[in-house]
């Protein structure tokens, strides 16, 4: 098989609907127009158009999400996503963050809460390039969002 | 014949950086007007304006009729929307005097104090009365953030969205820099895109470089 | 022994001299090296240890130099001198001609109350600036800077704290403030006026410039943009000017047998207008004092005392008195003698080395003519040449970085050569200055 550099091209991309997916995880416009375009608008390309799929696939794990699922997933934890500068340029870590932070709740399956193995998967999960960590906070509300609706009674 | 007196250019070189190439050109466009006329304004297009192509863009605009720079601020101040803090890049005094007049104090501004002429930055500042802080290309992303946006003046804008800018912006705003900003913003300061090649100013995609181009 | 360091001290401090002017930018390095020499020779020849030279050296008038620097600089952050300079660029209209006069008058004033260089560091640049955009000429720029300089030298010397010789005359408490101001002062206004009506009436700078509106009306509206929203701040100006008031109402008033030295009022002034603003003070102790004028002059004073320890000032003192010469006409060869030496080695040495001579001159006349003469002897030296005094170079320097250039695009320099013709007529008017003060003053 060839390789072709389909990947080259990710004008499937439609930002738009990335946008109505994680409208009631990040209500504000502007905050989540700088969200979409950090995960779909920068970097190269193929992490543009993996991205835009995953989280296309992922929303249809939980359609039409709604105010009272976020704030349930929100209730369990969150935390900030770091806005990556040279380390003597930081500021106290509120206001140098993303306006979508990473749930934290679904990892208690996984590892239990406040434990070094959480945190060490909370590091990798924000580990890497802006597009990368924005990708797998938004994927994580995502999931969060279907396991609670697989688990309800 | 207007005679217009020698050494002109090295006049606009000395405060094109201080005030910002489109700024001082008005400054020169006025005063050579109100002395000589609009033959002399033609005369310094053409003798100016192959060295300062931002120059040529004014004169050529006085001339169509156009005689005082276009400062509205309402489109600026909607991209820069909710951001608590704004970087500035590149320097336009007739402009960013009148956004800073719009802007609630609670918008901390900085400016990137960095140019390809000789400036007194001090003196730059000492305008402003200590409501733009000075930081410079190491250390401006000091001011990153979920809040906080980068300007920049653009220099008139193409059909084909290419957009004149500062090399300076090219220098801040590199791959890492874009995500650390929320808004991009680009506020053009030219009423037409530039006839001659811009020597000291380099083109852009302006829809790809900016979330904002006003 | 004494011979031996009649003749090794001064060699070893003509050699340092020379030696900081031509390799300047080593000039701290040598100097220093050349203090520790001579205090090495001096007790080796049993002149006196390091101890003794130091604690001979006159630390009244560095802290009086250091004093009124920070004082100058909380003028500086006051932005009244640029904005002063402003309006004057306003005023003048952008006319050369006025340009020239009315920097030239300010900066007689300014060098009668900061040191030159804070006073050529501020307006320098922004004349340079003015310069660029009225488009100058190599005349215009040789003659005015040259007079700028003059002016300096002329305004730091009408006071007894505008610059290092006065200074130094006040600090050793040779002469009192007020004798000084109302002797000084009016020489070298009169000095002022002469060169002024020189250069500006008769020399005429600005023949050959352009005389186009469009300058003129480019200049005044940039000028004005350039400096659109700045104001003098008159919290940190007036305090300061109070201060600096209060020190001259002191200098002039208190009694100095009593305990209130020149150099203790300097110094409780200079702490009083930085304790105003103690961040600011703070700020400027720590980032504004001027390390490289204080140690050149420190180790410069630790060569002079070494030197008159050798005894040799006071045998040329003695060698002038005997001249077989009226004693006035031993005067005026002392005073023209400082105007040549100082030319040569720059008024920092030559003032300190001299002012022994005119110690033992001041017994034979009267010690204020004296003194005086002196001063105005050093100020048309340090007028001579553009290495006279340190502010030459730094004109040099800041108009090399400035790149201007005259229409046909050539570089416009500020030199020694370029110099010259202004030094020469400002020391031939500022000599004879002070050859008629000491003529009229002696009898």
């Amino acid at each position: 098989m060839s390789h072709s550099r389909a990947s080259s091209s990710a004008a499937f991309v439609d930002a738009a609907r990335v946008d109505a997916l994680l409208a009631p995880i990040v209500p504000d416009t502007e905050d989540r127009a700088f969200v979409v375009r950090c995960i779909l608008g920068e970097g190269p390309t193929h992490h543009r158009g993996a991205n835009y799929v995953l989280l296309m696939l992922l929303g249809q794990l939980a359609p039409d999400l709604s105010a009272a699922d976020v704030d349930a997933l929100r209730a369990r934890g969150t935390l900030p996503v770091p806005i990556k500068v040279p380390p003597h340029l930081e500021r106290p870590q509120s206001l140098m963050a993303y306006p979508l932070g990473l749930p934290t709740g679904p990892l208690d399956a996984l590892a239990p809460a406040g434990s070094q193995d959480q945190a060490a998967m909370v590091d990798c999960l924000n580990d890497g390039p802006p597009q990368h960590a924005l990708a797998n906070a938004a994927m994580m509300w995502l999931i969060g969002a279907a396991i609670a609706r697989r688990d309800k009674p | 014949m207007t005679d217009l007196p020698p050494g002109l250019d090295q006049a606009l070189s000395a405060v094109a950086g201080e005030l910002g190439m489109a700024s001082s050109s008005w400054v020169f466009v006025r005063a050579v007007a109100r002395c000589s006329g609009d033959e002399a304004v033609a005369k310094l297009a053409e003798e100016v304006g192959p060295e300062f192509v931002v120059l040529e863009a004014i004169a050529r605009a006085w001339l169509a009729g156009e005689h005082e720079p276009k400062t509205d601020t309402a489109k600026v101040i909607e991209a820069i929307g909710k951001a608590t803090r704004v970087v500035v890049v590149g320097l336009e005094v007739a402009w960013l005097d009148r956004l800073l007049d719009k802007l609630p104090a609670s918008v901390k501004i900085a400016l990137v104090t960095h140019s390809g002429f000789p400036v007194d930055w001090e003196r730059v500042l000492d305008n402003y009365a200590g409501r733009v802080e000075r930081v410079d290309l190491d250390t401006f992303q000091h001011w990153a953030g979920g809040k906080s946006a980068l300007l920049t003046f653009a220099y008139g804008r193409a059909e084909d969205a290419r957009a004149a800018v500062l090399p300076l912006w090219l220098r801040a705003c590199g791959a890492d820099v874009r995500a650390q900003f929320r808004s991009l913003v680009a506020w053009n300061v030219l009423p037409s895109p530039l006839d001659l090649y811009p020597r000291r100013l380099v083109e852009v995609d302006a829809d790809e470089t900016f979330t904002h181009f006003v | 022994m004494h011979a031996i360091g009649q003749a090794l001290l001064p060699a070893l401090l003509v050699v340092t001299l020379v030696l900081q002017a031509a390799l300047a930018r080593y000039r701290l390095l040598i100097v220093m090296s050349g203090a520790a020499a001579s205090c090495l020779a001096a007790s080796m020849l049993g002149l006196g240890h390091a101890a003794q030279i130091l604690a001979d050296v006159p630390w009244d008038v560095l802290v009086i130099l250091v004093g009124l620097g920070l004082i100058s600089e909380v003028f500086v952050e006051s932005r009244v001198f640029g904005v002063l300079a402003m309006r004057a660029c306003r005023w003048s209209g952008a006319d050369p001609r006025k340009i020239a006069l009315l920097f030239t008058v300010g900066m007689y004033s300014h060098g009668g109350l900061v040191n030159n260089l804070t006073a050529l560091l501020l307006i320098l640049p922004m004349l340079l600036g003015l310069y660029k955009l009225v488009g100058v000429t190599q005349r215009y720029v040789s003659w005015s800077i040259g007079l700028l300089l003059v002016a300096c030298n002329l305004g730091g010397a009408a006071t007894p704290i505008g610059d290092f010789p006065a200074v130094l005359l006040l600090g050793g408490g040779k002469m009192t403030f007020t004798a000084y101001l109302v002797r000084a002062l009016p020489a070298t206004l009169v000095g002022l006026f002469i060169l002024v009506t020189l250069v500006v009436f008769i020399v005429r700078p600005e023949r050959g410039m352009s005389k186009s509106p469009v300058s003129a009306a480019i200049t005044v509206d940039t000028m004005s943009a350039l400096y659109r929203n700045v104001r003098i701040d008159f919290r940190m100006l007036l305090p300061a000017a109070a201060a600096l008031a209060a020190m001259i109402v002191a200098w002039m008033t208190l009694p100095a047998d009593k305990g209130w030295t020149p150099e203790l009022i300097c110094w409780i002034g200079a702490a009083a207008a930085l304790a105003i603003r103690p961040k600011l003070g703070e700020r400027l102790l720590r980032r504004k004092v001027d390390m490289e004028a204080t140690l050149f002059l420190l180790g410069l004073f630790v060569m002079v005392v070494a030197v008159r320890r050798s005894g040799i000032f006071a045998s040329v003192a003695k060698g002038l008195v005997a001249l077989p010469i009226p004693p006035i006409a031993q005067l005026v060869v002392f005073v023209i003698a400082a105007g040549g030496l100082t030319a040569i080695f720059s008024a920092g040495p030559s003032m300190a080395a001299l002012l022994e001579v005119a110690d033992v001159l001041a017994q034979k006349h009267p010690p204020n003519t004296v003194y005086v003469g002196l001063a105005l002897g050093v100020c048309a030296g340090s007028s001579l040449f553009t290495t006279a005094a340190t502010s030459g170079p730094l004109a040099q320097a800041l108009t090399e970085r400035a790149d201007l250039r005259d229409a046909e695009g050539n570089q416009l320099r500020f030199g020694f050569v370029q110099f010259l013709p202004v030094g020469v007529m400002s020391f031939v008017v500022i000599e004879t200055i002070a050859v008629g003060y000491c003529l009229i003053t002696a009898r």
